[in-house]
């Protein structure tokens, strides 16, 4: 009896220590998605604290990591206690293991005797070493990875921030204006002023609806300006280059209009959004373009330059296109109708051209505008085709077989297979092919 | 209802006596059978029919003869052919002339008999076969609404050729299931035949000595039903039987149709029957295994394609029994099973 109490205690040790292995076994499998997590987490912290300038102390670093595996402890032992195994069932491993007939369960049980124990007792299973320090060694490695990685601060603390497009045009065009002394340093500064309130936003908002909404207004208004005083200074120009160089040929009252246009311009200038730079807006405030003669030929021609140049500038930034290409001119050209002189006979082209009419025939030819005649339009060009579009209809008939052939009897066909047709075919599954091919081979 | 009181250890030491003598007398009269004749005394001591499948002189039905005589029991062979009727079987009601008047008597067929020789039961019609299926699972037979009791104990132990199988009619499910085992008779190695040769004459039947009394062998059958089955065996058992289902493990690929609850019962007698056999309290996870192919591989159906791949029902149940672990319990990715 005392023998079986002993052999007992020796079995149930044993078994104990398999159930410990087995336990402890399901412990590190729960830890491990817990390690990975941390050292991941750990990792993107430390680089992000070391990135902001902050010196990290080892020692104070230990207790946090101390808390942190005591709580992945805590965790993955809660989580793994429902795969823990009692003695009991490690006894039935074991019995298993030795072939011992489930006799450590019947003694267990009460219904047999113990049996003796074998010189060695294996229960069956081995340490996986790469899966047991996998885990616990990626988890280091992230961690003095990120303690020692060289990581510059101020190259992290710098690094370039991508702003909205406008903003970098618009300062570009300042910089230009400002360079080429089209507008007063004051007016940059103004413009200048607007885009930086812009910028001021925290980062994140940069790119908000509301914010690239701004952007393109005031790149708007700033390219519209541009263009106002593009028209401006180009219409100035013109104005005396007429004046300069045809005002012999000119009447009386194309001079009038001239100097109207000339007046204009120069008010424009004064009143624009951007203002133009002083020394040129004096110069042509003091020019009296009715005398012009008291103005040498090279101060004028000088400008004129001053002006063109300037207009040029404008233009590069975009002015025109925001107005639409050519409109300017369209303008000047819809001025210059109804400047002819009146007379009888259809105008014959040219900006002075008079408004005269074409004259109406009884002629049907005359009015025939082509407008009853219908042409087919065709298009060669498939690059610019989409799916689904026709590219092309054509008429066509089956290809009918219209022999007569007679009457043919029930049960006869008319398409007789020949040599080498298929006839029929196979209704069979592709692994019931393969299970055919294989077993005729 | 099951038996609380378990077969003692005194039991099952008498028990196993004549089980021995039984197991050394057989293996007098086939040689190099002697696992054969080991599945073959499980099935009887389980109350179980057994199906012998095998080519014809290799002691099929010497065995069976062996074991009746052995067993002291009576014997009765039929000879199973395609114009057998059911009637030939069970019995057949006879007009006879009793007191004056003209009745019917039934007069009992060879199935009346405590064991009775099925040679090439394939060979009967299918209606012929059903025939004894009530006398298998019940141990009874009706004939004209009259039910009749057979004698106690009753075994059928049916042979079946796997060649010639023109003119032969496979055996219906429902009667294959309720065959405890089905045993594949191995052709014999040349020392054994060297031995037989030696041994016997041809037309001279073996001289088998009487172990047991009827009635000691039913308390050997009964001592067998009283052997423990412990409960993480039970679940071992209904785990390897509901892993031979489609689609309840991968060993099950290609499976048409698992084993039935019946198979579970037949593997859990026959598991006590080897414990007994071999002299132990309780049936194990090792009974189970090394039964399972004798239970189960004539109880499960394999599709169209598995039996184009060259798979077997054998080849099934044995990876059912590597898949199934004796513990319904999964091991951590941290640790493995030694080599």
């Amino acid at each position: 009896m005392n023998d079986q109490a002993a052999l007992s205690t020796r079995w149930h040790r044993l078994a104990r220590r398999t159930a410990r292995k087995v336990n402890l076994g399901w412990l590190l499998e729960s830890i491990t998605p817990l390690l990975f997590s941390a050292g991941a987490l750990g990792f993107a912290m430390i680089v992000w604290v070391r990135s902001r300038g902050a010196a990290i102390d080892l020692m104070h670093i230990w207790p946090w990591l101390l808390a942190a595996v005591l709580l992945a402890l805590m965790t993955s032992c809660l989580l793994a206690r429902r795969h823990f195994i009692s003695t009991n069932a490690a006894l039935v491993r074991l019995e298993s293991q030795l072939h011992l007939h489930n006799a450590l369960t019947v003694a267990q049980l009460g219904r047999g005797a113990w049996p003796e124990i074998p010189s060695t007792v294996a229960d069956g299973l081995e340490w996986r070493w790469s899966r047991v320090s996998g885990p616990s060694a990626a988890c280091a490695v992230c961690l003095i990875t990120a303690l020692y990685l060289p990581i510059n601060p101020d190259v992290a603390a710098t690094l370039p921030s991508v702003e909205p497009q406008a903003w970098q045009q618009m300062d570009q065009w300042l910089e230009k204006l400002q360079e080429e002394k089209v507008v007063t340093p004051e007016s940059k500064d103004e413009q200048a002023g607007k885009i930086d309130t812009l910028r001021d936003q925290p980062q994140e908002k940069w790119f908000s609806h509301e914010s690239l909404n701004a952007s393109d207004t005031l790149k708007e208004q700033l390219q519209c300006d541009l263009a106002n005083q593009s028209q401006n200074m180009e219409k100035a120009e013109r104005s005396l280059n007429a004046l300069q160089n045809y005002a012999d040929k000119l009447s009386e009252q194309v001079k009038e209009q001239l100097l109207k246009e000339f007046d204009e311009a120069l008010e424009g200038m004064k009143s624009g959004m951007l203002e133009l730079d002083p020394k040129l807006l004096n110069e042509l405030s003091q020019i009296d373009p009715k005398n012009l003669k008291s103005l040498s030929k090279e101060q004028l021609d000088q400008l004129r330059e001053s002006l063109k140049n300037k207009s040029g500038t404008c233009e590069g930034m975009g002015g025109k296109g925001f107005l639409g290409d050519g409109e300017g001119r369209d303008d000047l050209l819809a001025e210059g109708l109804g400047e002819g002189e009146e007379g009888d006979q259809p105008g014959k082209g040219g900006i002075t051209r008079g408004p005269g009419t074409a004259p109406l025939t009884l002629s049907k030819d005359e009015n025939d505008f082509g407008t009853n005649k219908n042409e087919a339009v065709s298009n060669q060009d498939m690059s610019r085709a989409q799916l689904g579009a026709t590219l092309g209809l054509q008429d066509g008939k089956h290809d009918v077989d219209k022999t007569y052939t007679g009457p043919t009897t029930a049960g006869d066909t008319s398409n007789k297979g020949q040599g080498g047709q298929q006839v029929w075919r196979e209704s069979l599954t592709p692994v019931e092919k393969a299970v055919l091919k294989r077993v005729f081979k | 209802m099951l038996s609380n009181s378990f077969a003692s250890d005194t039991e099952i030491e008498i028990a196993s006596k004549p089980i021995a003598a039984l197991r050394q007398a057989l293996n007098e009269v086939l040689f190099g059978q002697g696992e054969l004749i080991d599945l073959v005394l499980c099935g009887v001591i389980a109350r179980g029919h057994v199906l012998l499948e095998g080519l014809p002189g290799i002691g099929k039905t010497e065995l069976v003869k062996g074991l009746a005589k052995a067993l002291n029991l009576t014997t009765r062979r039929v000879q199973f052919t395609p114009d057998l009727l059911p009637g030939d079987i069970t019995g057949n009601p006879v007009l006879q002339e009793v007191d004056g008047r003209r009745e019917f008597v039934f007069q009992p067929g060879p199935i009346f008999t405590n064991l009775l020789l099925a040679d090439e039961i394939n060979r009967a019609s299918p209606k012929t076969q059903s025939a004894l299926l009530e006398a298998m699972q019940e141990r009874r037979v009706t004939v004209l609404g009259q039910t009749h009791t057979l004698p106690d104990p009753f075994f059928v132990l049916a042979t079946q050729n796997p060649i010639e199988l023109e003119g032969t009619y496979p055996l219906p499910e429902a009667q294959v299931d309720r065959f405890l085992f089905k045993l594949e008779v191995l052709r014999n190695s040349a020392e054994t035949l060297a031995r037989i040769v030696t041994h016997r004459e041809l037309g001279v039947e073996p001289e088998v000595p009487v172990i047991t009394t009827r009635e000691d062998f039913a308390l050997i059958q009964q001592t067998a039903r009283r052997i423990y089955l412990p409960e993480i065996v039970a679940d071992y058992i209904a785990r390897i039987v509901d892993a031979t289902h489609p689609g309840q493990s991968k060993a099950s690929e290609g499976v048409r149709f698992g084993a039935s609850p019946r198979a579970a019962l037949s593997l859990a007698s026959a598991s006590k029957s080897r414990a007994l056999m071999q002299g132990r309290p309780n049936a194990s996870f090792e009974d189970v295994q090394a039964l399972a192919l004798a239970v189960l591989n004539h109880r499960i159906l394999l599709d169209y394609t598995a039996r184009m791949d060259g798979r077997t029902s054998a080849s099934v149940v044995r990876a059912v029994v590597a898949e199934v672990p004796v513990q319904n319990l999964s091991t951590p990715k941290v640790l493995k099973e030694a080599a």
